[in-house]
């Protein structure tokens, strides 16, 4: 009787999911830009986008943690799809004017295969050739164009991956426990998908990652290592740092398992006899706890200001709730954009979700180590997840891109921490309740994350990390400059965003003639100014175009001084990257 | 083995009718719909039958996965060969190549599935 009600449940929250992701799909709004209002998305999402991440959430729960619900991969991985869908994919499709991040780089080089029938040599695309080949290749045969075939990749790149992620974490966990892994990477996911190298590179990773852990796994077979290794070539030519992470990541704990078991099969007997398994693991987690002690002190002492920053953006954001309108007079007049006060929150959400999923992992992967007497899925699991961290040590003394190592780590630690909750419970009876109240509370904080992702995305990005020198530029040219300023900003490794004040498809026709050369300098003089930027944020620009700065900041600057009619001047320099020229 | 050989040249031949001679709706359609299953499933769905055979532990799911996924990375293979090669990335090599490949896997799948039989019979 209970199982009927349940299935019943099920069901109607199935269809109801579906029912309004087709509501939604039928009549979303078509947006021209996004608002400086930290509760931008929140505010635009119709009531029919919000019903269907919840009842899609509900469907996975009862599928997930209830007997007697019919249950099927097809069917369990459909219904996860759809969270993802409406997580990461529905907010994107809302702009008329697709503002792609990477993607205008790539577009490029894409454009130049169809042209030219070969990667630009010298590029970028050249260099990680994969994304590009693939989309050129699609492009063809299809006979689409590349801004399409962009937001096809873009858009498919989530599903692939979680796909793969769902098809490894079923190795360890099952088939419901797969369900709930990829719950956990779809809300720990603050990164989103991009049309860039490194999301592309991500499909090629999981599926090496997939065919590794199943010829380790479960069919050890010379055909399945060639698929490996075929695999794995793919993965180089798309993006080298992956693979080159990809092999520290899978291969060392895969050599590194073999050769620990292998070990530990030839002296099992000798070291029980010596009781010495008990003995290693007191300088085990003595090491352990040093590491843990630099590296929380570490963390402290990198993310104070960013904490200090963080609480000073809440209590300001609250005080808006109540009447004080702190953001909105930050960011008055501002073109669509990311505001500031979504500097401290990003970072801050980067740099907490990254300590906790560290942290979170570490103890599950030497709980896995030590409490599963060395079997050999738990060998693979938490070798995997510890070979992270070096990168993430190595970033935070040498680099600021934590997303990468945060990337890494996040496929082994969601099939981790869903291995857990699935499958640990303890005999006696006060772990017992212990257990199940950490369980509820990782389950419930996974909730809370997978909710809150479409409400803190904002202008359909879920990650941005302005620099300082950005936000000193937006903040003279919004105090000091009026007139129009053509604004060129961009990196091509690092995602960013510009704002677009038109309207129009103009946007996307500005590729195609952009496309001879890098030529951007075209009638300068109809601007008041020029500003180049990281990112771009300014009252009343237009933007002109998407080019990495560091290309063509001398050619730029070599225009205008061969056309001293021109005018223009360096009005204001904040480092190499970030320069505003006005006319005088 | 007779009907996937079947399917296979009335796939390749739907294929290059609506890759080279439609330019216009409704048959343009056809194209969205033929090239893609080219590009990013057959040739990955071929080879995924040699590797494993049908009775071994491969569910559906895993198999539709696998093929996409193997065929994303034999596409970027052959994209990658002919960018070395004098007359580069255009409809007519690109296509070429990737049937040619197609073609191969598929026979290789047909003579994979032969041996196996021809295994179990004994």
């Amino acid at each position: 009787m209970k199982n009927d009600k349940i299935r019943s449940i099920f069901k109607c929250m199935t269809f109801f999911s579906y029912l309004f992701f087709i509501v939604f799909v039928l009549t979303a709004p078509r947006l021209d830009k996004a608002q400086p209002d930290p509760y931008f998305q929140l505010k635009i999402m119709p009531i029919v986008y919000w019903l269907g991440v919840i009842t899609s959430i509900t469907s996975l729960l009862i599928s997930i943690f209830f007997e007697g619900v019919p249950h099927s991969s097809s069917f369990g991985i459909s219904v996860l799809m759809l969270l993802m869908a409406y997580t990461n994919c529905i907010p994107r499709t809302m702009y008329k004017n697709p503002i792609y991040t990477d993607a205008m780089a790539f577009n490029y080089q894409v454009f130049y295969v169809l042209k030219e029938s070969h990667v630009a040599p010298g590029s970028e695309g050249e260099a990680v050739p994969g994304i590009t080949l693939f989309s050129s290749m699609l492009s063809l045969i299809m006979g689409i164009d590349d801004i399409l075939v962009s937001k096809i990749i873009q858009y498919s790149i989530p599903f692939i991956t979680l796909l793969f992620l769902y098809l490894t974490a079923q190795l360890f966990t099952g088939k419901k426990g797969a369900l709930l892994c990829g719950l956990i990477f779809i809300g720990f996911n603050w990164l989103g998908f991009v049309f860039n190298k490194q999301s592309f590179s991500l499909v090629l990773q999981s599926l090496t990652s997939y065919c590794l852990a199943k010829s380790f796994l479960a069919t050890p077979r010379r055909s399945m290592y060639a698929t490996t290794l075929l695999c794995f070539v793919a993965l180089v030519v798309s993006h080298p740092a992956s693979s080159f992470m990809t092999m520290i990541n899978i291969f060392a704990p895969f050599i590194l398992s073999s050769s620990l078991l292998s070990v530990l099969k030839l002296n099992e007997t000798y070291l029980r006899t010596l009781g010495l398994r008990d003995a290693n693991r007191k300088p085990f987690l003595s090491t352990t706890l040093i590491f843990s002690l630099i590296w929380i002190d570490w963390n402290i002492h990198q993310g104070y200001p960013y904490l200090y920053d963080a609480l000073t953006t809440t209590i300001n954001i609250l005080s808006e709730f109540y009447g004080s309108p702190v953001i909105a007079s930050e960011v008055q007049g501002i073109a669509s954009g990311y505001t500031p006060a979504y500097r401290s929150i990003t970072t801050t959400r980067l740099y907490g979700m990254s300590i906790l999923s560290v942290t979170i992992g570490l103890a599950l992967a030497f709980f896995y180590m030590f409490n599963k007497k060395f079997d050999l899925k738990s060998i693979f699991l938490s070798s995997w997840f510890l070979s992270t961290l070096p990168l993430y040590l190595y970033v935070l003394y040498a680099s600021r891109w934590l997303e990468k190592p945060y990337l890494y780590a996040l496929f082994p630690f969601s099939i981790l921490l869903s291995w857990f909750i699935m499958d640990f419970y303890p005999r006696r009876p006060f772990t017992k309740i212990v257990t199940k109240l950490t369980k509820s509370l990782l389950v419930s904080y996974c909730l809370l994350l997978v909710l809150l992702l479409p409400v803190t995305m904002y202008a359909h990005i879920s990650f941005v990390y302005p620099s300082t020198p950005s936000l000193r530029l937006m903040d003279y040219i919004t105090k000091h400059v009026h007139g129009t300023i053509s604004i060129f900003g961009g990196h091509i490794d690092v995602d960013y965003f510009v704002s677009v004040n038109e309207p129009s498809e103009l946007y996307i026709k500005r590729i195609y003639t952009r496309t001879e050369k890098f030529d951007v300098y075209w009638n300068l003089s109809s601007y008041d100014g020029v500003a180049v930027t990281f990112r771009a944020y300014a009252k009343d620009a237009f933007v002109e175009t998407l080019t990495p700065s560091t290309i063509f900041i001398p050619s730029l600057e070599e225009k205008m001084l061969m056309k001293p009619e021109l005018g223009f001047a360096r009005i204001y320099v904040i480092d190499s990257w970030d320069i505003l020229y006005l006319k005088q | 083995m007779k009907m996937r050989l079947c399917y296979i040249t009335t796939f390749f031949a739907l294929t290059i009718l609506s890759v080279f001679y439609s330019y216009a709706p409704p048959f343009l359609y056809f194209r969205y719909l033929f090239a893609p299953l080219l590009i990013s499933y057959l040739p990955g769905s071929m080879l995924v039958k040699i590797i494993f055979s049908k009775n071994e532990n491969l569910d559906p799911l895993e198999r539709l996965a696998l093929s996409f996924g193997l065929s994303m990375v034999l596409t970027i293979l052959i994209g990658l060969f002919l960018n070395y090669t004098p007359s580069g990335l255009n409809l007519n090599t690109m296509f070429v190549s990737l049937a040619l490949l197609t073609v191969v896997v598929s026979v290789g799948s047909l003579i994979a599935d032969h041996a196996r039989k021809s295994l179990n019979s004994q």
